[in-house]
C-alpha cells in the first residue's frame, strides 16, 4: 500500500512537470451578442449571466412565462465558441464531455449545436423560446440582443459601440 | 440469449418509433420519447478465480419530454446478458432484468422540482454516474458500494441556484417503498432519507447526509458523505470519503477512494490516460479491505472507454476483485 501511495504522489508530481498548461486564449475575441427572438420572448425580460450559464447548463429549462428555454450553440470547435464557453461556463466545450454524459445517462440532452452564426440567427427566428449568441456585428432584425459579453469577458446588459464591425 | 433477443426486438421496435422533431415542434406524445443506453463488455483474469468474460450489460435509457413541466426517465438494465467462464463455453445463466430507475419529474422552476419514483441515491458522485462509459475504471471503489443504498424508491425535492460563476444544487428525498425484490447477495437497506448540496464550478464539491436501516445487521446508522472532482494541470483527481455513525454508538464502518486520471498526451498517446487509484473499506465486524489500482484507459471516442487495470489489495471482496481487468463500454 505504501509503494502504492509513493506511486501515486510520484504521478502527480510528474503530471505537473510534463503537462505544460495550454494556452486556449483565442486571438482577436469579439464582442459576442446573446440573442432571442424579436417576436417569442417579451423585450422585458431580464437575463444575468448566472441565469445564462444555468441554461447552457441546462439546469434552468423554463422562462419565467413557463416558455421551454431552448439554447443553441455553435459546434465546439468554433471560436465564437469556445470564448462563449469559457467565459459564461468556465471551460471549453472539449473539457465539457463528461459532464454532458452524465446528463445524457440521466435523459438530459446538450444545447442543439449548429454549423454557422446564420443557422444559429435562423434557429433563434424560428423556434420559441430560444437563446443563442453570435458575433455582436452579425445580429440583424430578426433577433434581439439581451447582453453582450466583451473580450475581457465582461457581460454588459447594454448594446456597447460596435466600430470594428466591417459592413 | 433468448432475454437478448428481446432487448434487441425491442431497441428496434422502439427506434423505429423516433423521428426528427423540427426545432419548433412542440412533439405530441410519441414524439416526446427519446430512447438511448449503453452497453459494457470486459474480460477479467482473477488473482483466485479462472478466467472470465462478459457482456456485463445493456442499459436502455428512455426518457419522455414534450416541453411540458412533466417528464419521465427510465432505465431498464439487462445484467449479464453472456457470459463465458468456468466451463469453456457462452451461456446467459446469470442473465436478469433489472429496473434501476423509473421516476416522474415535475419541474415548479429551476429551485424547486419534485421527482417520484425509484432513482439512485444521491448521496455519492460515483453513485449518482456510475455507468460504465462515464467512470476510468472497470470496478467500481468499494466505499461507494458496501456503505450504503444504490437505489431509492420515494420522493425528493431537488433544485438549482446560480452561485457566482456555478451552481449551488441540493437534493432532499425520503424512501416510501421498501425494495420489493433483492439479491441474495445484496445489501440490504430501509427507511432510508437523506439530502445532498452540491457546488458545480470548475471544481464540483459534495456533502451528503443520510439515515437509513441495514437490515442483516438490524442497525441504524447516519452517514457522512464528502466528494469532489478537480483539475490540476489537466490531470482529474477525485475522490469520496463516507463516515457511517451506528445510532447505538457502536463502529459504524467507513470508506474513501482517491483517483487520479493523468493525460498522456504529452508521451504521443493521444486519449490515454493513466489512472492510479487507492481505496479503503470498513465494514462493522468485517475486516478492512484496502485496494490498490493502476491502470490506461483510452477514450477512444467521446462516448467510447476502453480500459485496462491492475487491482491488487488486502481482503477478499467479490466486488472488487484482485487481479487484470479490461472491459469496453459506450453509450449509444
Amino acid at each position: 500500500m505504501r509503494q502504492i501511495a509513493i506511486l501515486f504522489a510520484v504521478t502527480m508530481m510528474m503530471s505537473s512537470f510534463t503537462l505544460a498548461k495550454e494556452n486556449l486564449e483565442i486571438e482577436n475575441q469579439a464582442i459576442i451578442a446573446i440573442v432571442v427572438s424579436n417576436e417569442q420572448i417579451p423585450t422585458e425580460l431580464k437575463l444575468s449571466a448566472k441565469n445564462l450559464s444555468l441554461i447552457f447548463w441546462r439546469k434552468q429549462l423554463f422562462w419565467p412565462q413557463g416558455v421551454p428555454i431552448k439554447p443553441v450553440n455553435l459546434r465546439s470547435q468554433d471560436p465564437l465558441r469556445i470564448q462563449f464557453s469559457e467565459a459564461t461556463l468556465g471551460s471549453t466545450p472539449e473539457a465539457q464531455i463528461d459532464y454532458w454524459n452524465g446528463q445524457y445517462f440521466n435523459g438530459i440532452l446538450p444545447p442543439y449545436s449548429v454549423n454557422s452564426e446564420e443557422a444559429v440567427l435562423r434557429y433563434i427566428a424560428n423556434t420559441k423560446g430560444a437563446i443563442g449568441y453570435v458575433n455582436a456585428c452579425n445580429v440583424d432584425e430578426r433577433v434581439q440582443g439581451l447582453l453582450w459579453l466583451m473580450p475581457n469577458g465582461e457581460m454588459r446588459k447594454s448594446k456597447p459601440a460596435l466600430d470594428s464591425c466591417v459592413k | 440469449m433468448q432475454k437478448l433477443i428481446i432487448l434487441f426486438a425491442s431497441l428496434s421496435s422502439l427506434l423505429s418509433l423516433c423521428k426528427p422533431v423540427m426545432a419548433n415542434d412542440t412533439p405530441n406524445w410519441i414524439d416526446a420519447f427519446n430512447i438511448g443506453g449503453y452497453a459494457s463488455t470486459g474480460l477479467s483474469l482473477e488473482r483466485d478465480n479462472e478466467a472470465q468474460a462478459a457482456v456485463n450489460e445493456v442499459s436502455l435509457l428512455i426518457t419522455w419530454n414534450n416541453d411540458s413541466r412533466l417528464r419521465f426517465f427510465g432505465e431498464l438494465e439487462l445484467e449479464n446478458p453472456l457470459s463465458w467462464g468456468d466451463d469453456r463455453s457462452f451461456h446467459s445463466k446469470e442473465s436478469k432484468f433489472d429496473l434501476e430507475r423509473l421516476y416522474l419529474d415535475y419541474n415548479l422552476s429551476e429551485k424547486v422540482n419534485f421527482r417520484g419514483g425509484r432513482f439512485l441515491t444521491p448521496n455519492s458522485r460515483w453513485n449518482l454516474l456510475h455507468a460504465p462509459p462515464l467512470v476510468w475504471t472497470s470496478t467500481r471503489p468499494l466505499a461507494t458500494s458496501r456503505l450504503f443504498p444504490s437505489g431509492t424508491n420515494g420522493a425528493m425535492i431537488f433544485g438549482a441556484l446560480p452561485f457566482k460563476n456555478g451552481a449551488f444544487e441540493y437534493k432532499v428525498f425520503a424512501e416510501l417503498l421498501e425494495d420489493q425484490e433483492q439479491d441474495d447477495n445484496e445489501l440490504q437497506f430501509e427507511h432510508v432519507r437523506g439530502a445532498r448540496f452540491s457546488y458545480k464550478n470548475q471544481s464540483d464539491i459534495g456533502i451528503s447526509i443520510l439515515s437509513f436501516d441495514e437490515s442483516g445487521v438490524d442497525n441504524s446508522y447516519r452517514m457522512l458523505g464528502l466528494d469532489f472532482v478537480t483539475f490540476v494541470n489537466h490531470v482529474e483527481i477525485s475522490g469520496e470519503a463516507f463516515q457511517r455513525f451506528d445510532t447505538r454508538n457502536k463502529d459504524g464502518g467507513s470508506g474513501a477512494y482517491l483517483q487520479s486520471a493523468v493525460p498522456l498526451n504529452p508521451i504521443g498517446l493521444h486519449n490515454w490516460y493513466w489512472i492510479t487509484r487507492l481505496e479503503t473499506l470498513q465494514r462493522p465486524n468485517e475486516n478492512a479491505a484496502e485496494r490498490w489500482l493502476v491502470g490506461a484507459t483510452w477514450r477512444v471516442k467521446p462516448t467510447q472507454l476502453l480500459k485496462f487495470e491492475f487491482t491488487g489489495g488486502s481482503g477478499d471482496q467479490p466486488d472488487s476483485p484482485r487481479g487484470f481487468l479490461t472491459s469496453f463500454a459506450l453509450f449509444f
